[in-house]
């Protein structure tokens, strides 16, 4: 059973020096329940496939061919309204840099109610509760201290703390992780992949992860999908991809990771 | 917050303005006089400053420190409300102009160029000529032909705000448009549109004061601090008083907007701080 089917979906943008193909075909599905890593390297049209399943590729980018589809519903051909909808409350994303999507003149508690009242009519009381509930599931020791705070008086990784228990708020059943932990120390990386795992198997999630980085994609993804330059170039699961790369890109890229892993200081 | 209150420029303009609306409010405590009295003895019109009459009296025999106190009534609300207005549509244009951008964009934004290539004094005095004056068309006229600026200063805050990641967070957990303007976007805009604000307040009353000199602002008998000044026209070579002390108000009130607006663009512009 698949909860997401993309197919042969491209992604144009017009720009004035010519057409850039950012996504050239690609299709992949993600099993309901399961976590999909989706690799390349910067440019390769990772995070504007994230955007096109909910509908966000801004002009000049254009969605001009495929299909993405949702529990078997055709995620393109929703409207504007029903597209809202399920936005945060069917699928949602993560960002990388939890500073920039927080936003710096509401309070944690400020921004959290909005996410929940776009959706739900809810008295602030009720808001409250849950509020402090999501902070709990993502570890945050003491969710009263934080909630008049505003996003700069936070650590980094109580940031991205706090972004994920506001994507899922709402309880999605997919959640898309644009890398999530690109932007912490090493340390805190391995507590917020620990964090999502645990999540995912309480909240009953399937996730779509995107990186540069195979040796997250090992640790928890179960299939991968490598992209380049808006093409997939190799589809299959971790252990696969892992142990027996078939591609070329792929066996270049395995071997840069393996070369950063044992190179002695 | 606490250095909105080391500007001295901000203290000092404040501390006028609110004395300034303090009298416009207990007009009636600090002047026991009715600002419509009439008195034509020979001892009572034309009188120079004393301790009876503060300012002085004009040509009717009335006490002219009790009409500037009751005109401040007047000079201050209309700035204020012209303002107002003028915020209302300005930021409402200027945000959906930047936001959605395309026709929309495009529409507002000839209409704010027609509306800046008109000189607003004259747009106004043709408004006012059409509409007849009054203390409440003024108001609603100045505050219909000032919003250009402000829109053009709104668009150009939302079309850097709008590419910003937490925007884009919001849309993704399913924010409405509007709950992105007013809720995530607006309140990173205000800072420039306090300034403008402020600065306009001053120019509203400047302009309600030319207008009502003009004779077509705020009418005799109502005192503002502008026709105050025209009553004070045929006696300039002898009852100084008359001009001096609206002409007063007037550059004290407006110069403390002034003070407070730039103030507060030193404080919200850490690119202007020493």
């Amino acid at each position: 059973m698949n909860i997401l089917e993309v197919r042969d979906l491209k992604i144009y943008f017009y720009a004035e020096q010519g057409i850039v193909k950012a996504v050239d075909g690609i299709s992949f599905d993600i099993k309901k329940g399961s976590t999909l890593g989706l690799a390349g390297e910067s440019g390769s049209g990772k995070t504007v496939t994230a955007l096109s399943i909910l509908n966000l590729v801004d002009p000049p980018g254009k969605i001009i061919n495929g299909q993405i589809k949702y529990n078997g519903a055709s995620l393109l051909d929703l409207d504007a309204e029903k597209m809202r909808m399920l936005r945060g409350k069917e699928i949602s994303i993560v960002f990388q840099e939890p500073l920039t999507a927080l936003n710096p003149v509401l309070s944690i508690e400020e921004q959290m109610y909005e996410m929940l009242l776009a959706h739900r009519r809810l008295s602030k009381n009720g808001c409250h509760k849950i509020v402090i509930e999501y902070l709990k599931k993502v570890n945050i020791p003491s969710p009263q201290k934080i909630l008049k705070d505003y996003p700069h008086q936070l650590s980094g990784g109580t940031r991205q703390r706090v972004m994920i228990a506001m994507s899922l708020l709402l309880n999605p059943k997919l959640i898309i992780l644009d890398e999530p932990t690109t932007a912490l120390d090493v340390t805190i990386q391995a507590a917020i992949l620990d964090l999502l795992m645990q999540l995912k198997e309480e909240m009953d999630l399937s996730i779509l992860f995107i990186t540069h980085d195979l040796g997250i994609i090992a640790e928890i993804a179960d299939d991968v999908v490598i992209l380049e330059k808006g093409r997939v170039v190799e589809k299959a699961g971790t252990l696969e991809i892992f142990e027996n790369p078939k591609n070329d890109y792929t066996k270049r890229l395995l071997n840069a990771a393996r070369f950063l892993e044992v190179s002695p200081l | 917050m606490r250095l909105v209150f080391k500007q001295k420029k901000i203290i000092f303009g404040l501390g006028l303005i609110i004395i300034m609306i303090a009298l416009a409010i207990f007009a009636k405590f600090i002047c026991p006089q009715d600002p419509y009295q009439i008195n034509l003895g020979e001892h009572e019109k034309l009188q120079p400053p004393s301790f009876e009459h503060f300012f002085g009296t004009d040509d009717l025999g009335r006490d002219v420190f009790t009409r500037i106190v009751y005109g401040a009534r007047i000079s201050i609300s209309v700035g204020f409300i012209a303002v107002l207005i003028s915020l209302l549509i300005g930021v409402l244009l200027g945000a959906v102009s930047g936001y959605y951008g395309g026709k929309a964009d495009w529409l507002i934004m000839r209409l704010v160029e027609i509306m800046l290539c008109i000189p607003t004094i004259f747009l106004i005095l043709m408004a006012l000529a059409f509409l007849g004056p009054s203390i409440r068309n003024v108001m609603i006229i100045i505050g219909l032909t000032s919003w250009a600026g402000l829109a053009r200063l709104v668009r150009a805050e939302f079309l850097t705000l709008r590419e910003r990641d937490y925007v884009l967070a919001a849309k993704i957990l399913g924010a409405s448009d509007a709950r992105i303007i007013f809720r995530h976007i607006l309140p990173n805009a205000l800072s420039p549109v306090w300034v403008n604000a402020t600065l306009g307040v001053g120019g509203a009353i400047l302009i309600e004061a030319a207008l009502s000199f003009l004779g077509l602002g705020v009418q005799i008998p109502t005192p503002s601090w502008g026709n105050i000044l025209t009553d004070g026209i045929y006696y300039v070579d002898s009852a100084w008083w008359l001009m001096i002390f609206p002409g007063l108000f007037i550059l004290t009130t407006v110069l403390s907007f002034n003070l407070v607006g730039e103030g507060l663009r030193d404080v919200l512009d850490p690119r202007l701080r020493k």
